[in-house]
């Protein structure tokens, strides 16, 4: 059983990357501008990682992790960085 | 009339065995059958339905105007179903020119269209002929990747049915779970399998002297297949179960 669900896997991590162009940055842009976003809001203590899998449905799960020291404190809106 | 287009993306993964024996089992079934080769300067139909030595005229002789599209057809070598040779010269085939031709077999039940590999021109052709498509791949993972992109250049075009059929499975290795089965390979493309065809040595011997035989396991996949593609079913042959009509996960 374990090896069909590791060629499946394989081939629909193939079949994603060839999708969301991974080859031509899509994922570092990506990961860059989400950690970006993350950085006014939290302390981050790793670096993000961002996982796209696209599921039997067709839609695609994105999973956005990272861990943080602490929140960081504001007071209005107008203290986040503006892009 | 209903026009469908067997094409893949990669080459060499069995559109012309695909389309030479799902025509001719759609034949045996009482429908009228012509199957026309799209992949022209490359074309194999002729020699995989028997008929090479019995072309007069081809599609080129059609556009230029030297007979009628219907002249031009030759019957099949163990049915009914007629073939309309391809030519060697492809500067008179335009997509419209092509589809002109394909849509003169009005009195047809089926047209059923042999695509050339790749995505280029001769693929366009094909498809822009055709309300329906089905596309094969192998268990290989670059075959399925590149089903996958054929998939999608699919969208682009105006067809009411595109379904997927998986040739040259390995029952044994499916069953030991070394290789992809077709419900996971469906799922993976998001396309409903109608087919599962078998390896079959017989295939590869007899398709050199024409016909290959009813004996042949991939026969009962084969007749499988043409009655879902005759009945617009997606049910399938699971090669793997031994049962006739998998159903589909
Ligand atoms: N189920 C099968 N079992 C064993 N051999 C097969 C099977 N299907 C096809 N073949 C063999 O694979 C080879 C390629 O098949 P075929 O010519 O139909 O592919 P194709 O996709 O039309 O190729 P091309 O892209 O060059 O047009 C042939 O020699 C054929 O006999
Ligand atoms: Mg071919």
């Amino acid at each position: 059983m374990r090896t069909t669900r590791d060629i499946s896997k394989r081939m629909r991590d193939i079949l994603t990357r060839d999708k969301v162009g991974i080859k031509d940055g899509f994922a570092s842009a990506m990961t860059k501008d989400v950690q970006k976003v993350l950085s006014d809001y939290f302390e981050l203590d790793s670096p993000v990682r961002v996982e796209v899998a696209q599921g039997a449905d067709g839609k695609y799960a994105v999973n956005v992790s990272c861990t943080a020291y602490c929140i960081k404190q504001f007071d209005t809106t107008y203290d986040v960085k503006r892009y | 009339m209903r026009k469908i287009v067997v094409t893949s993306g990669k080459g060499g993964v069995g559109k012309t065995t695909v389309t030479a024996s799902l025509g001719r089992k759609l034949a045996l079934r009482g429908y009228r059958v012509v199957l026309v080769d799209g992949d022209v300067g490359l074309n194999n139909l002729d020699v995989v339905t028997a008929i090479e030595r019995r072309v007069v005229y081809d599609i080129s002789d059609v556009l230029m105007g030297k007979c009628r599209a219907f002249q031009a057809l030759v019957q099949d070598s163990e049915s009914s179903m007629r073939i309309l040779p391809s030519s060697k010269d492809s500067s008179l085939l335009t997509a419209q020119a092509f589809k002109g031709v394909v849509d003169s077999f009005g009195e047809f039940d089926f047209v059923i269209i042999d695509c050339p590999a790749g995505i280029e021109h001769g693929f366009h052709r094909a498809v822009s002929a055709a309300d329906e498509a089905i596309v094969i791949t192998t268990p290989s993972l670059s075959a399925i990747r590149d089903a996958d992109k054929v998939l999608g250049l699919l969208r682009s075009y105006r067809l009411s049915d595109v379904s997927l059929v998986v040739n040259r499975v390995r029952p044994d290795m499916v069953a030991k779970h070394e290789m992809l089965g077709a419900a996971e390979i469906g799922a993976l493309l998001h396309v409903p399998p109608i087919g599962v065809i078998p390896e079959d040595d017989l295939i590869t011997l007899y398709q050199q002297l024409g016909s290959v035989p009813d004996c042949a396991i991939s026969d009962r996949a084969y007749l499988a297949l043409a009655d879902n593609v005759a009945n617009n079913s997606k049910a399938f042959y699971d090669v793997t179960q031994k049962r006739r009509f998998g159903r589909r996960r």
